[in-house]
């Protein structure tokens, strides 16, 4: 992972349409909703059992 | 490493309603806990989207400072969320974030999940010193839609065609008063002009 010495925030309510002061640069992303549903979803949708 | 569920279950005293009339503002709960809560009206997402800051080195403490007091009331802080742009060329970047807490007084799903139009409803008829509730819901799904093509939030998107539902059948009630035809969904409580 890089940035490890930035300081970063991330915002999902008003924080989006009010960015926060002095920031200088912005990434638009997710965070994971589901880490568990996904992976199960990965091992079966690879079609190893079925 | 947690899952993340946005939902509008945060009460606002201060900015979107008052201590009177608290309004909704949107709050980050862990998955785990959400699962609990038999929150039946709602899909759940895979991916909650928003935007990551970085900060210029030289006033993070200024800005750390300046969150503080306008977003710590009823969360905490994590400094371990990954964030996934929506460009493969972009690696993860580890944020801070602020999760709701389900034991602050601000959480309002502690003692029953509000559906669809109830909380529809709540926006609808809530404001405070900065501005009409359903103005944040509005800008917020605006935001949200306009980020990158691949960002969705089911939650918002229902709240947000709900509550503009409302907005337009309380102009047309309001035009039938005039036309005398009225209709009978008339709340008093509503501020129009």
């Amino acid at each position: 992972m890089n940035h490890s010495t930035e300081f970063w925030l991330f915002g999902y309510g008003s924080l989006i349409w009010k960015p926060p002061p002095d920031y200088d640069r912005r990434v638009p992303g997710y965070i994971k909703g589901k880490l568990l549903d996904t992976c199960l979803m990965d091992i079966l949708g690879d079609g190893a059992f079925f | 490493m947690a899952g993340f569920v946005r939902r509008f279950w945060q009460s606002s005293e201060d900015h979107r309603g008052t201590p009177e009339a608290p309004g909704r503002v949107v709050t980050l709960i862990e998955r785990s806990y959400w699962k609990t809560l038999n929150d039946h009206d709602f899909e759940d997402d895979d991916q909650v989207w928003g935007m990551a800051f970085r900060i210029k080195a030289n006033r993070v403490k200024d800005v750390m400072r300046e969150l503080n007091i306008r977003e710590i009331n009823g969360y905490s802080i994590r400094n371990d969320i990954e964030v996934f742009s929506f460009s493969a060329d972009v690696p993860p970047i580890k944020a801070l974030v602020y999760i709701g807490t389900p034991g602050n007084p601000q959480f309002v799903a502690r003692e029953g999940v509000p559906g669809l139009d109830e909380l529809a409803r709540h926006i609808f008829n809530s404001r405070g010193p900065s501005g009409e509730n359903r103005d944040y819901l509005y800008n917020l799904h605006k935001s949200l839609t306009g980020l990158c093509p691949a960002a969705h939030d089911h939650h918002v998107s229902r709240l947000f065609h709900r509550v503009a539902e409302m907005e337009a059948e309380n102009e047309t009630k309001h035009f039938g008063e005039h036309g005398a035809v009225g209709l009978d969904t008339a709340d008093p409580r509503s501020k129009d002009e």
